[in-house]
């Protein structure tokens, strides 16, 4: 079917939505603009609501952090208390082990004394029967 | 295209709107608005659809009042993104059709000038055509865009913008006879 390039024109001629339109546009417009300001005030207001369970959440974290560094801390200091008392332990036993040893040697030197005495004070045979066995 | 005392009146708007003046921006919604709804009409076929997709645009202008330069650009860009936004939606309703076109009330100097059973049927077989044909068909003969700034628009060789103009006319004298052919076996 001819048609000239007027009749496409005219076709596809320009429409108006209508005076309502600009309205419209300006209505949603206003109406996004207040869901800005609605999102951007629950925005200034949801960190906080959102950083309560975060901040107990956090200050548990910190109590059972801090209570295992007391912990470990206390556990350290006994390790320590321990390995003096043994060290001191050690050192007590070696003190008594020297005092024995000395006093058996004292002793020792005693008996060799008064046996060399009572051997001087012997008479001759008894002497050398002693000697013999 | 506005005239010169237009084009400063709109440029004088744009300066307003960016500084947040409402009413302002409504004198731009007010100017451009025949020619963003019109796009999305011809292209959509479905009027609250085009009405729609033209308040979007419109919408998303205010967002980018900023970026606009001048009278001239604003238009380019009101194209641009309506032509972007037809093509969006067209994909997005998959041919889903809710009012027809020949509901709309056409203005009076158009059936005096010609048959409206033509232009009827003219619009109706635009309809038909691929999305980018249809796209440069409205913006050649609605918009009285040359070749050149189509291609701009569609971001295309010139060539194939030509070509494609050339090959979619021939392809709606094609499609318009068939109609009728059918229509004439159909009566008699």
């Amino acid at each position: 079917m001819p048609f000239s390039e007027d009749d496409l024109r005219a076709a596809l001629k320009r429409k108006d939505p209508g005076p309502e339109f600009t309205q419209r546009v300006m209505a949603r417009l206003d109406e996004r603009n207040a869901q800005i300001k609605r999102a951007t005030r629950s925005a200034w207001r949801l960190p906080w609501l959102r950083l309560g369970p975060m901040l107990a959440f956090a200050a548990v974290v910190l109590v059972l952090l801090s209570g295992a560094w007391v912990g470990y801390q206390s556990y350290q200091q006994h390790q320590i208390n321990a390995q003096i008392r043994k060290h001191q332990q050690e050192l007590a036993e070696e003190h008594a082990r020297e005092q024995t040893i000395l006093a058996l040697r004292i002793t020792s030197e005693k008996l060799n004394h008064v046996l060399q005495k009572v051997n001087g004070a012997l008479p001759q045979d008894v002497r050398i029967r002693r000697e013999r066995l | 295209m506005p005239d010169g005392p237009q084009k400063d009146h709109i440029s004088a708007s744009l300066d307003l709107a960016v500084q947040g003046d409402a009413a302002a921006f409504a004198e731009i919604v007010a100017a451009h608005q025949a020619m963003v709804f019109s796009i999305a009409l011809h292209y959509l076929q479905d009027r609250s659809l085009a009405e729609d997709v033209a308040q979007e645009v419109f919408l998303e202008l205010y967002q980018n009042l900023e970026a606009i330069e001048s009278a001239v650009h604003l238009k380019f860009w009101l194209r641009r993104v309506a032509v972007h936004r037809c093509i969006d939606q067209g994909r997005r309703r998959n041919h889903r059709r809710e009012t027809a076109l020949e509901g709309l009330p056409e203005p009076a100097a158009e059936s005096a000038m010609a048959d409206p059973a033509l232009l009827g049927r003219l619009r109706q077989t635009l309809e038909a055509l691929p999305e980018k044909q249809r796209m440069i068909v409205i913006l050649r003969y609605q918009e009285d865009l040359g070749p050149e700034e189509i291609a701009e628009l569609l971001r295309m060789p010139v060539n194939t913008v030509k070509s494609t103009l050339h090959r979619s006319v021939e392809e709606l004298r094609r499609r318009l006879s068939r109609k009728l052919g059918e229509i004439r076996y159909a009566i008699f």
